[in-house]
């Protein structure tokens, strides 16, 4: 058992303690104290604490940047202290208030979600949306800081999920909704312009990629630029004819679709690769010198980035979004 | 002067990890080790532990090294794959065979700790 001292303010403090084992926020949650939080599992950051005067412990800060170590924020989801500590909220992340300019439904599986610009981004991070004081969840951002008024997001509907019904069917242009962030190392870094890049991802992990690949080419990224997306059907693709367009524009960037499950005609007429691994080493087979970004579930991630290391790229060329699918 | 300054300290690291551990992934002998969940978290223990051979500044002990692979069964089939893999790794940066010989001369040191022996 541990105590924590979770701090309101200069001269208000709350002794909680904590069970065998029981994380941080768990702790302060269940002796009500209000600490904000979204997805229980370290990467959203929404429950970030600080304390600069106790030992952290080191899993609690994986995934955050070396500043933000050293300033002391931890995960309090993912905190599991063996002594003491001295926490207080972290007012790093403020919540802006934004406001839904644009909905549409692109297919039966993916929302496009245009909301003002509230805050400042990179193409390819993540933001936390809050549907309420405690669900929120994160999304990539797919559009450009300069170039577009909005925010634009791609948003997957899970039915049986708590965030994304909502998405599709309660929220209406001219709500407002509280947004965080922005987050994640996944974008555009102009000191290569010529490098060859490879942007991979599966479903709606377009969203971050179509991101990085117009930040890129609007930045005048000369080199060879492969957006390569897969999709278990070929009714889960979305945005062919935007990247139709971006590749009208732009004779650098080539875009090819993967699908792994073909119906006969399909497959009999080839228009559509079944399997992404073999399908990115055939298009791009020495990623030496390459910039690599994957952005899908942890499994395609994974396979995909030990496979591109050993084709040649460097690991830290090598940048990586997992996307997290929640329990209901 | 050490054959960690020699080659080029940190910086030699640097240009060893990504061919050294692109080359034990690819090896059939000892691939399983090295291909973890988190490959970023196995990238990092390869940059400590070439700078352990290299004769950098590193906080391993003897016993850390014994304590880090026990129960993994090691033998001396996949010290030497790993041993080759560092060699050929330095020959690929063209490290002066002086050099090697003092590096290989680090490695060897730890074998009993690392096989548990």
């Amino acid at each position: 058992m541990c105590e924590i001292y979770f701090r309101r303010s200069d001269d208000q403090v709350e002794r909680v303690s904590l069970s065998q084992g029981e994380t941080v926020l768990n702790g302060l949650l269940n002796r009500g104290v209000e600490v904000p939080y979204g997805c229980l599992t370290g990467v959203c950051q929404s429950c970030l604490l600080r304390s600069t005067d106790s030992e952290i412990p080191e899993e609690s800060q994986k995934g955050l940047s070396a500043s933000q170590k050293k300033m002391g924020y931890f995960l309090s989801c993912c905190c599991r202290p063996k002594q003491a500590m001295i926490v207080s909220l972290s007012n790093l992340f403020k919540k802006e208030t934004s406001q839904v300019l644009e909905k549409e439904i692109l297919t039966d599986q993916v929302a496009r979600l245009r909301i003002s610009k509230a805050l400042c981004y990179r193409s390819g991070q993540f933001l936390t949306l809050w549907k309420s004081q405690d669900v929120a969840r994160t999304y990539s951002i797919a559009s450009h800081p300069s170039h577009d008024d909005f925010i634009e997001f791609h948003v997957r509907l899970y039915d049986n999920g708590v965030f994304s019904p909502w998405i599709f069917d309660g929220i209406n242009v001219g709500d407002e909704i509280e947004i965080q962030g922005p987050m994640g190392e996944c974008f555009y870094n102009a000191n290569g312009k010529d490098q060859p890049m490879l942007l991979s991802g599966i479903g709606t992990g377009l969203a971050p990629l179509y991101g990085i690949a117009r930040d890129a080419l609007l930045s005048g990224h000369t080199g060879r630029i492969l957006l390569l997306i897969g999709s278990r059907t070929k009714q889960g693709l979305y945005y062919e004819e935007e990247l139709k367009a971006l590749q009208r524009d732009y004779p650098q960037l080539e875009v090819k679709f993967s699908v792994s499950e073909l119906d006969r005609d399909e497959a009999a007429t080839k228009s559509h690769s079944r399997d992404i691994y073999s399908y990115a080493k055939v298009l791009m087979p020495d990623l030496a010198g390459a910039k690599v970004f994957l952005c899908g579930g942890e499994s395609f991630v994974r396979k995909m980035r030990r496979q591109c290391f050993l084709n040649g790229a460097n690991m830290d060329d090598i940048a990586s979004d997992i996307f997290l699918c929640f329990p209901s | 002067m050490s054959v960690y300054e020699a080659i080029g300290g940190a910086a030699a690291v640097d240009a060893a990890v990504d061919i050294f551990y692109r080359k034990v992934l690819s090896d059939e002998r000892i691939s399983e080790f090295f291909d973890t969940v988190d490959m970023a978290e196995q990238h990092k223990k390869q940059k400590a532990f070439l700078t352990m051979v290299f004769g950098g500044p590193n906080a391993y002990t003897g016993k850390d090294m014994r304590s880090a692979h026990a129960g993994m069964n090691l033998t001396v089939v996949h010290f030497d794959a790993v041993a080759e893999a560092l060699v050929s790794t330095l020959e690929d940066l063209e490290v002066p065979q002086g050099h090697i010989n003092e590096i290989v001369g680090i490695a060897l040191s730890v074998k009993d700790d690392v096989l548990n022996v």
